[in-house]
């Protein structure tokens, strides 16, 4: 964790100071070095714990950048509110919260409800259960199809007719005659 | 001058589209093979007449004519001349001609090659493709025209952008143009456009093909062996697309990860994922006649879905960094997405209903290998959903909640896409080890086993050092075991041919040579599976174990993350050629103590002209990363926020990426490898060739 | 090797060339097994699955195309106005029904919106010209954090009525695509004008004339 020596706080203060006086110089020039008026963390918290929320989050303004990384002066100010409401002891969970209700749904990454939560997992869950199960009745016919040797597979349309593999070949020893086949040719 | 030609090229060009359309149907329905043929004239002209078009348009651009709206706003002045050429992609209009004349090239290409071996589908082929590029050609005529001029009305002395002069109007001439947005200034967003596009109009092909085999009845093989390739090269490029895009975005855009799953990113995927099993489907039609409904459905859901992807990323329906401004598109484009869904499902749907599609679907054993590739492409179906549903949501979710049903929408961030993908991986990756090992028709458990005790044995040792060596993660070690198990049964495979062949005496090397040289489709496809195994060992250990921190730093400070510490020495501001303003911090990498390296990351800054004062003004604003890359793991800084020389950076340590970029590389290889064609057919083949008509010039082609 | 190479093509039996035949729907072969007409449960629930698709995806482009509302009624919506001393209206509950009968103006801004810098003065001078006559000025804070909208609030000495969009809801009710934009609304509730820029002086105070007069 960085905390802030008070000889920095100085410093930062006295840079403040500064700046505020070369301001009026500041607009005639287009601004690059600055990038808007500084920021202090508050004590105790770290940037680490402000981005481990805000990459749970989207800023509204840009669309779908998480907030930890967007750039823009509306997003930090974001990141900063974030900063300074963990410092005033705000646990994540109450922060979320406190910005979908502000902002709307769609500033989370996931669903905030676990009513919601739970929807937006199960309904692919269940669309793939679903399908697993069509998947397995497809196999099961399929192998019931197989197990009925000799008979003729019903073909309509389609032109096949022999199939590539005589049905009595020992399977092990047609496997090693391939290998075979692949040691031989050249 | 230059637009006149091509605004009638482009016109001509969607004519002839038409007309290729119309008389390939009104020929197939009767009987007169010349009217299919100038069909096929028709379709092939098509590419030689958008060659002309986006020759102009990039001769325009090569000449600086900004009184062509395109140029103006995608060159200025300043704009190298690389980029100049590569602008004909670098915005709507210009894209969607490059698009267009991608598919004539294919759609001509597709013709030539296939119109002696599969002349029965061809009028089918020539509707389908001519209808895709005609919709295209829409849009390029008549919505999102790229020669469009500026005219001035001397009376009202009003500029407007249109395609024929409005009354009283002449050409204005704008001194210099827009320029390229920043961001697309660098080779590899230049690559990445021309690749995915590459990968979405290949697959039109093979879908074209499908399309002709449902509606004529010719459900063999045919058209499968006739598009086989074309998919894989679709694949190739689509794959292509994907892993330029990841890296350009890790090495510019400064996120620190190279995957966002974005919408759009997805997008590009899911189109990947059904390709991904219709290749693989595709072998055991092939080999056995079976799973025809599965890989129509596949090949159509691709084709659907590369439709659905261009629709979402240029419409806009979909909240995206990749978001494209407004435009008129999105109509015309959900009408043809509209249209081939239904026309393609009911085509599948009345076949199936036929029986037409029933082949040789049966299986001898549940552990035979087209038992396992079934289950693989139920994997990759359970995949393509779940990503789906997560782009998806909040669409669906917002109209439940306009009609009432619900409060809020459900937003699906990248934390929703791990713990729903990985079931499906590690199914994928288990398949991809035993199937192989696995015989055609009829295997046992046991015989399955006893080849698979090796691999596993290894892999289970392999989870158990990691796991007496720190690593904690249980689905980090699930991930290394199966992965590890998946390239150690390839290896085996591999190693099978080439003990076999040592037998006989020759030396390893030489073995290995044969091999591949003999087999490149199977040998291909194993290098595929071992670059996939790399890519995954570098996916789990950059997204399990990437560790970041963000801190401000003063000059001569250090921040620590993990045993690497960055200490900052100084930011100085610098111009480059092209006019951008450049913060770099000079800063040094230390591992364990001892310095490694000295990285600068950096910003970019574009200025722009503010047009309300005239001042420039700071515009687009890119964050260049400084990057300490070894093979075990990147430390990867940028500058979040600056002030003064007091710096705030955020680093990434990311382990095991560059396995990510090295995997990208061997699937490349192998893609190339399994492309390769075959000097000499197999000596089987010739033996069985039946030498009359086309099927004795198909088997010279063998492989 | 493929199934293809083993079989030919049929005999030829008419004097058609070969591909048209098959084309053209041609003679069912010998041998083959009658066709067996199903219903197929998979064309019914892929025809419903599309159908929900597209009606899902039509809607968002919908919704996407639905461009900002220039005139006709205005939506309604209520908010709560910032608990700030010197603001009009304090802590009040407002709803846009209330103002019914007069003139309202509505302006999105947000604190770190450089151009809602510039229009901020003009928007209060106007106000409160415009005051007596029953004019509402209402302003409503987007995509903001509390303190620094006080603290703009503060900045520009604003005294009528300003709101947080609680729950983003208004401005996508209002469709705006950025900030500043402004709606002028007349007495009956209709909007007469639209402006997603900043407003000029002499546009503002134009446009609330028009609209006092219609």
């Amino acid at each position: 964790m960085l905390r802030q020596t008070s000889l920095q706080t100085a410093l930062l203060a006295g840079m403040a100071v500064l700046l505020a006086l070369l301001a009026p110089l500041a607009v005639e020039v287009a601004p690059v070095r600055a990038q808007g008026g500084e920021f202090d963390l508050p004590p105790g918290v770290t940037w680490d714990e402000v981005n481990s929320i805000a990459r749970r989050m989207y800023c509204d303004v840009c669309e779908g950048i998480p907030l930890d990384e967007c750039e823009s002066v509306a997003c930090r100010r974001w990141r900063e509110e974030i900063a300074r409401l963990l410092g005033e002891g705000w646990t994540r969970d109450e922060i979320m919260d406190h910005f979908v209700e502000r902002y709307g749904a769609d500033v989370a990454a996931l669903p905030r409800s676990t009513a919601d939560r739970i929807l937006a997992f199960a309904t692919p869950a269940v669309i793939v259960l679903i399908i697993g199960l069509i998947g397995v009745l497809q196999v099961r016919q399929f192998r019931r199809r197989g197990q009925q040797s000799g008979e003729v597979v019903r073909r309509s349309g389609s032109r096949l007719q022999a199939r590539p593999v005589p049905d009595d070949v020992d399977p092990a020893y047609l496997e090693r005659l391939e290998r075979e086949l692949e040691g031989l040719e050249s | 001058m230059i637009a006149e030609i091509g605004i009638i090229a482009t016109g001509l060009a969607f004519v002839a589209a038409v007309y290729a359309i119309v008389a390939a149907l009104v020929g197939m329905t009767t009987r007169r093979d010349a009217l299919v043929t100038s069909a096929r004239n028709a379709a092939i002209a098509t590419f030689p007449l958008l060659t002309v078009s986006c020759g102009l348009l990039v001769y325009a651009m090569l000449d600086h004519d900004y009184s062509i709206a395109y140029v103006w706003q995608t060159t200025d002045n300043n704009t190298p001349a690389f980029y100049l050429v590569t602008g004909l992609w670098g915005s709507q209009a210009g894209s969607l001609l490059f698009w267009s004349w991608l598919m004539s090239g294919f759609a001509a290409a597709a013709l030539l090659l296939n119109w002696r071996t599969e002349r029965r589908l061809m009028p089918y082929v020539i509707a389908v493709t001519m209808a895709t590029l005609g919709f295209f050609l829409i849009l390029n005529n008549f919505i999102e025209n790229p020669f469009e001029r500026y005219w001035v009305t001397p009376e009202t002395g009003r500029i407007q952008p249109a395609l024929f002069a409005p009354a009283g109007g002449e050409v204005f001439h704008p001194a210099d143009g827009n320029g390229l947005n920043p961001l697309l200034r660098h080779l590899g967003m230049v690559i990445h456009p021309p690749m995915l596009y590459l990968g979405f109009v290949g697959f039109t092909i093979p879908f074209a093909f499908a399309f002709a085999a449902l509606a004529t009845g010719q459900l063999g093989s045919g058209w499968l062996h006739a598009t086989r390739r074309w998919a894989l090269v679709a694949w190739l490029f689509l794959s292509l697309g994907l892993l330029l895009g990841g890296r350009w975005a890790y090495d510019v855009l400064g996120w620190g990860g190279y995957w966002g799953w974005d919408p759009v990113e997805n997008a590009a995927l899911l189109p990947w994922l059904t390709g991904t099993a219709f290749l693989h489907s595709a072998v055991v039609q092939e080999k056995r006649g079976m799973l025809k409904f599965w890989n129509m459905l596949l090949i159509i859901m691709t084709f659907l879905l590369v439709v659905l992807g261009t629709f979402a990323t240029r419409s806009g329906v979909v909240s995206s960094v990749h978001s494209f401004a407004e435009s008129e598109i999105g109509r015309p484009m959900f009408a043809f997405l509209g249209l081939s869904m239904l026309a393609s499902t009911a085509l599948l749907a009345w076949r199936q209903e036929r029986g037409d599609l029933r082949g040789a679907d049966e299986l001898d054993s549940v552990f035979s290998r087209e038992s396992f590739f079934l289950l693989n492409n139920w994997m990759f179906l359970g995949l393509t959903v779940v990503v789906l549903w997560g782009s998806w949501a909040e669409a669906i979710t917002t109209i439940l909640v306009d009609l009432g049903l619900r409060d809020t929408i459900i937003n699906l961030g990248p934390d929703y896409y791990p713990p729903v993908v990985r079931p499906f991986l590690i199914g994928i990756f288990i398949l991809m080890g035993i199937a192989p090992l696995a015989a055609w028709r009829r295997s046992t458990a046991e015989r399955l086993g006893r080849a698979l005790i090796v691999p596993t044995a290894l892999a289970v040792a392999l989870m158990a050092y990691l796991v007496a060596t720190g690593t904690d993660s249980p689905w980090a070690l699930l991930g290394y075991g199966l992965v590890t198990f998946a390239g150690l049964a390839t290896l085996a495979e591999i190693w099978k041919g080439m003990a076999a062949r040592h037998r006989r005496g020759e030396n390893y090397l030489a073995a290995l040579l044969a091999l591949v040289r003999r087999d490149r489709r199977r040998y291909g496809g194993y290098f595929i599976h071992l670059g996939m195994v790399v890519m995954g060992i570098g996916v789990i250990g950059s997204s399990g174990f990437q560790k970041t921190t963000m801190q401000t730093l003063n000059v001569g400070d250090r921040l620590t993350l993990g045993h690497y510490e960055l200490q900052h020495n100084g930011l100085y501001e610098a111009q480059a050629e092209d006019g951008r303003t450049m913060i770099v911090a000079r800063t040094a990498v230390y591992r364990d103590g001892e310095l490694v390296a000295n990285v600068r990351p950096r910003r970019d800054i574009f200025m722009t002209t503010d047009p309300a004062t005239g001042m420039p003004t700071p515009g687009t604003n890119m964050s260049i990363p400084g990057n300490y890359s070894t093979v075990a793991e990147d430390f990867y800084a940028i500058i979040t926020h600056w002030n003064g020389n007091t710096v705030t950076f955020r680093a990434y340590l990311n382990p095991l990426i560059s396995f990510v970029w090295m995997g990208g590389f061997v699937l490349i290889i192998g893609t190339m490898v399994a492309l390769w064609p075959s000097r000499q057919p197999d000596a089987v083949t010739r033996k069985l060739a039946v030498p009359s008509g086309h099927a004795g010039a198909r088997a010279g082609g063998g492989d | 090797m493929s199934e293809n190479e083993l079989t030919n093509s049929p005999p030829p039996q008419s004097d058609l060339p070969d591909w048209l035949e098959q084309v053209a729907g041609g003679q069912p072969q010998e041998g083959d097994e009658p066709v067996q007409q199903r219903f197929s449960a998979f064309g019914v629930t892929a025809i419903l699955i599309i159908v929900g698709l597209l009606f899902v995806i039509g809607y968002a482009l919908y919704q996407r195309n639905q461009s900002t509302p220039t005139e006709g009624p205005a939506p309604e919506f209520s908010v709560t106005v910032f608990d700030v001393e010197q603001l009009e209206r304090q802590g009040e509950r407002l709803n846009l029904a209330d103002f019914r009968g007069n003139v309202v103006v509505i302006n999105f801004w947000a604190s770190y919106c450089l151009p809602c810098r510039d229009e901020a003065p003009v928007f209060e001078r106007v106000w409160r010209e415009y005051r007596d006559q029953g004019v509402v000025f209402l302003g409503i804070n987007t995509d903001d954090i509390e303190r620094d909208a006080m603290a703009y609030m503060a900045e520009f000495d604003i005294t009528y009525p300003n709101a947080p969009d609680q729950g983003g809801r208004i401005e996508d009710q209002y469709r705006i695509t950025g900030i500043p934009e402004t709606f002028v609304i007349n007495a009956d509730g209709e909007i007469t004008w639209h402006i997603p820029a900043p407003a000029s002086e002499r546009e503002l105070r134009a446009e609330i004339e028009r609209a006092l007069q219609s």
